[in-house]
């Protein structure tokens, strides 16, 4: 048994954790996660930087080349994003869903 | 007025949360349509939920750091609980868009939130929280309790056993029950027992009342 298994399992036998919750505290005592909101802070680290590219264009309206600016630190890559999403109305939630699936 | 005159005002959330295809978003949905059944919202920017298995955490809300838009909700699949981490992240996500100053965390300094803030702090569960804080000598546990008691994560707590106990959605009453009876045996309460969590859920009755989210 490694190290870290021996203080997952102390965290369940001994306060009552569950494993998923015991492996979290290990991560979260030993600096690997700060919980389960995280700022995405820029540029992005190589092996995230493609995924989290493709996402932007995907999700939220990037184009290509505003995506791969943004994740290499571009700040300024973001304001013609902003820019189109108000102009879209981003409160999407606003209008009628059937609206939204045509759009 | 009365807890029992609750009900959804203002626009489904649903609406802007985007669920991944699928049958992991089918069993996702039952958690939206729950929260459809306890509130609505004001203007909300879509977020998608994607699926990550390399996520270390069960789920996680981003955000993309200074601007302070939205990036996704994250869960990992084949987690205990997924419905009830989806709502809970959704508290976060609420929390960081939906009230107050978008981009920033309005249950920590919002006055909205005021009378929530100080309701939580009388709970048994935190006090349980922060005597390990206080007094454990295991590290790991004292680092967990401090992360329990956070404001943010104490709100998106309470959000979750909230919506959960509100739309009594029969599969996330299954979750809860279930990380209650963890919390019970536990010094280190996730959530809340039923008795405990009373004034809190009227807190957080009377705070979506306020901002127009329910009758």
């Amino acid at each position: 048994m490694t190290d870290r298994e021996r203080r997952v399992t102390r965290l369940i036998e001994d306060l009552g954790f569950d494993e998923q919750e015991a492996r979290f505290a290990v991560a979260l005592a030993n600096g690997e996660t700060t919980g389960c909101v995280r700022a995405i802070s820029l540029p992005l680290p190589e092996n995230e930087a493609s995924r989290q590219a493709t996402l932007l264009v995907e999700h939220l309206g990037f184009t290509p080349d505003e995506a791969a600016r943004f994740v290499a630190g571009d700040r300024t890559a973001i304001e013609a994003v902003a820019a189109r999403r108000v102009a879209a109305d981003v409160g999407a939630n606003r209008r009628d869903p059937i609206e939204r699936i045509g759009t | 007025m009365s807890l029992s005159e609750g009900g959804p005002l203002g626009i489904p959330i649903s609406r802007a949360i985007l669920l991944p295809p699928g049958t992991f978003g089918e069993v996702l949905r039952l958690a939206l349509e729950a929260i459809d059944q306890v509130h609505g919202d004001g203007t909300l920017t879509e977020i998608y939920i994607d699926i990550d298995p390399m996520l270390d955490e069960e789920s996680m809300y981003h955000w993309i750091k200074p601007v302070g838009i939205p990036w996704n909700i994250a869960l990992r699949p084949g987690t205990h609980h997924p419905r009830l981490n989806l709502v809970h992240e959704v508290g976060h996500f609420l929390d960081h868009q939906a009230i107050g100053m978008p981009g920033t965390f309005a249950s920590a300094n919002h006055a909205a939130f005021e009378r929530w803030r100080e309701t939580v702090q009388t709970t048994d569960a935190v006090a349980r929280l922060r005597a390990v804080a206080a007094q454990s000598r295991n590290r790991r546990a004292i680092d967990y309790a401090d992360y329990l008691l956070g404001v943010e994560e104490m709100w998106a707590r309470s959000y979750a056993q909230f919506v959960t106990i509100r739309s009594g959605q029969s599969e996330l009453m299954v979750e809860l029950r279930e990380k209650q009876r963890r919390s019970s045996r536990s010094s280190l309460p996730v959530q809340w027992d039923e008795t405990d969590f009373l004034p809190v859920e009227e807190s957080v009755a009377i705070l979506f009342r306020d901002i127009g989210w329910m009758r």
